[in-house]
């Protein structure tokens, strides 16, 4: 799939601004970003449901800018879920073979293989309101990818799901995607569930593509700023610059002095830094201690698999830390004072955004 | 101190023609107290709510605020406040008027209602936002508008019914925190309902799991999450790996159960006996993968299936062939320093040590079922 220069706006909106994007054969692509970013857009226009205002989209090698959705040869599944009341499970997962000219048996065959590939066990009189929410997902997924597409279309397909029931599925369809080597582009405003099956992310911003990369690149090594903010926690603090090696950096973070790895910067620039929660390291600290980098646990919370602290700085910072949840045995509890380190080269530094801090950050 | 319950249900049912959404449900909430209510979709937490906010009165047994029965009682005239689900923001009255109208109903004068709705808007985040139209706001601005037009009309009791639903995962995340701490600033009693377990461990005092109707545990999340009472709790509280099994030996203490032909897992207890059907269950982050078998206890083997990012984890899937798949959560510095996302196919060894390791009586329905596993 490849999209070269898709502009879309809407009245005073400018929707799509100039999008470019290309994707491998049986490459599963997640577009993220927060509401109104576009995502959705451009999924509709790479569909044919949208018409856009300029650009041009092409599939495999053929051009289909201007072509029906219906001849673009795509699998489309939605947040709502779209099977055909009147018809049972099967005939609406078989709808798709039919339509396309397959005969009776072959296609009774097909739909078998395609059930118990998605591991959807129904009977031949079971209709779509006796299913469970997964369930009538994961019929609505099996339909979409019976019609053997070139390319599958996912808008929030499980975003009217329970949370762990949505956590759960979303392995099932990448391994799904992957066992019949489609190609998929899935949208949503779920970071996790995006890092967690795709092989490269899309992440946009305002009709914008912002950044592009592996999950991991993505996570670990964010270009931009917003992608640092957007995929998974962070703190973030302004900083000046004092003193930039070929490697190192000093800068000082409200009054304290802070060394990374890093090169480029002039002494005196404002940046700003990046660190995620697990990167924060912590120590018991003297009470009377006077050094930098001292603070008190405000809060300390089991969310499960982590423990969350938030750290209030001498310096007048908040710091969250998180560490895997190995039991609460040990680990520094409210009030108490605590010396924070940053694990090594986990700190991200950004020249100051043109547009101002809180602008690039913004969510909405 | 005995903490003032402000909130209790005494054997409280609700039965909808044959349908009971809710079922014998006894719980008391403290003043000051923040509790989520937990429970898949159908599990009855909305009606357990509404019966709180008196939008609905129960079948069986009664409701009480500070010590009185408003069983009764119509929902103006109780003390409380609701924020649905679908919350109906006036299309033509600004943010500011729409805050107002919380404390207005509640009997504040126009003056008071218009100052703590400002107070309220600045809390949330939406001060610039007042004189704007509710159509002009994203979902997420107009959910803040709806619990702030909740929070303002300072009334003691706060019924949430998924009150960050709308809003995208990040802010999400982030506005749960805020939540806990805008409650606590103000000193009100909170009951929020989510069906979203990370949610609720993050902002809740205790949580009530409900499930069929019924609550399966009321406790603070700590007490959910290391001593669940049942493998269904253990899945939908943190989710967990669940290996069916037997008792092969017991001591004081300490108990050893074959999981697999030759392997077996050590657990802490000594609460079955020998021959007993049960089912061992770790967490998925006091799971790790090792590449060669050098700890003596609790290893299985297994292949490694795929490796998934998660953020703070990289979630590995481990194939153990006829038992189960095994799901670790390994921080993800250390899986990058092993290399798992480049053994994909590989044999592996999972480890789960003695002290995470839980054990629970074989339930009589398939695992599957009792799990809720789709």
């Amino acid at each position: 799939m490849r999209v070269i220069g898709l502009s879309k706006g809407f009245r005073d909106v400018l929707a799509l601004q100039d999008v470019s994007l290309d994707m491998n054969d049986g490459e599963y692509v997640s577009i993220i970003g927060p509401s109104g970013c576009g995502k959705s857009t451009l999924l509709k226009c790479i569909a044919g449901i949208i018409k856009q205002d300029s650009g041009e989209i092409f599939i495999g090698d053929r051009e289909v800018t201007s072509l029906p959705p219906e001849d673009r040869q795509l699998g489309y599944m939605f947040q709502e879920i779209a099977l055909f009341p009147h018809m049972s499970v099967l005939q609406n997962v078989g709808y798709g073979p039919r339509v396309r000219g397959k005969d009776r048996r072959s296609s009774r065959e097909f739909v078998g293989q395609i059930m118990e590939m998605a591991r959807l066990a129904v009977g031949s009189e079971t209709y779509p309101d006796e299913l469970s929410g997964g369930a009538s997902q994961k019929a609505a997924l099996a339909r979409a990818i019976a019609a053997e597409p070139e390319l599958m279309l996912l808008d929030e397909p499980l975003g009217a799901l329970d949370a762990h029931v949505r956590a759960a599925l979303r392995y099932e369809l990448r391994r799904l995607v992957k066992e019949l080597q489609l190609t998929a582009i899935h949208v949503t405003h779920d970071q996790e569930e995006a890092m967690s099956i795709s092989d490269r992310l899309v992440i946009m911003k305002a009709g914008r593509i912002v950044e592009v990369g592996t999950p991991l690149e993505l996570y670990l090594t964010p270009k931009r700023l917003f992608t640092a903010n957007f995929l998974g926690e962070a703190n973030f603090f302004q900083a000046t610059v004092k003193d930039c090696t070929a490697y190192q950096v000093t800068a000082s973070v409200n009054g304290w002095t802070l060394n990374f790895a890093g090169s480029g910067y002039a002494s005196g620039e404002r940046v700003v830094l990046a660190a995620r929660p697990e990167s924060v390291i912590l120590t018991p600290a003297d009470r009377q201690a006077s050094q930098e980098w001292i603070g008190t646990v405000r809060d300390r919370m089991l969310l499960g698999d982590c423990i969350r602290m938030e750290i209030g700085m001498n310096n007048n910072l908040t710091v969250i830390a998180q560490t895997p949840n190995r039991g609460l045995l040990g680990m520094v509890d409210r009030g108490e004072t605590v010396r924070i380190d940053f694990s090594v080269g986990s700190i991200l530094s950004y020249r100051w955004p043109a547009e101002g801090l809180d602008a690039e950050l913004a969510l909405e | 101190m005995t903490p003032m319950p402000a909130v209790r249900l005494a054997d409280v049912s609700k039965s909808f023609a044959r349908v009971k959404a809710v079922d014998h449900v006894s719980l008391q909430i403290n003043n000051g107290e923040y509790v989520c209510i937990l429970g898949p979709t159908g599990s009855g937490k909305t009606t357990l709510l509404r019966l709180i906010a008196g939008l609905t009165s129960p079948t069986d047994g009664n409701v009480e605020f500070d010590n009185r029965v408003v069983t009764g009682i119509r929902a103006e005239d109780r003390n409380a406040v609701y924020v649905p689900q679908q919350y109906a923001l006036f299309p033509h009255m600004t943010v500011r008027e729409n805050v107002a109208f919380g404390p207005l109903a509640r009997g504040f004068s126009r003056e008071e209602s218009l100052r703590l709705a400002d107070e309220m808007l600045s809390l949330v985040r939406l001060a610039h936002r007042a004189g704007s139209l509710p159509h002009e706001l994203s979902g997420g601005m107009q959910q803040r508008v709806a619990l702030a037009r909740g929070l303002a009309g300072r009334s003691p009791l706060l019924l949430l019914d998924e009150p960050l639903g709308a809003l995208d995962a990040r802010l999400r995340v982030m506005l749960r925190y805020e939540l806990r701490k805008l409650a606590k600033e103000l000193a009100v009693t909170v009951v929020h309902v989510t069906h979203d377990q990370q949610e609720a461990m993050s902002i809740a005092d205790r949580i009530a799991v409900l499930r069929d109707g019924r609550i399966e545990q009321f406790g603070r999340s700590s007490e959910i999450y290391t001593a669940p009472d049942s493998p269904f709790l253990a899945n939908f509280v943190g989710g967990a790996n669940f290996l069916e099994g037997t008792v092969v030996q017991k001591g004081p203490e300490r108990m050893l159960v074959e999981v697999a032909e030759g392997f077996s897992l050590a657990a802490r207890t000594s609460d079955y006996q020998v021959g007993e059907a049960v089912v061992a269950s770790f967490r998925q982050e006091r799971t790790s993968v090792l590449t060669s078998a050098n700890l003596e206890e609790n290893v299985v083997p297994g292949r490694l299936v795929s490796t998934s990012l998660l953020g703070v984890f990289l979630r590995c899937s481990i194939d153990l062939g006829r038992p189960a798949t095994v799901v670790a959560k390994v921080p993800l510095r250390e899986a990058l320093d092993q290399r798992l996302p480049d053994l994909i196919g590989e044999l592996v060894y999972v480890h789960a040590g003695p002290d995470s390791v839980c054990v629970f009586k074989r339930p009589r329905r398939a695992l599957a079922v009792e799990l809720e596993a789709i």
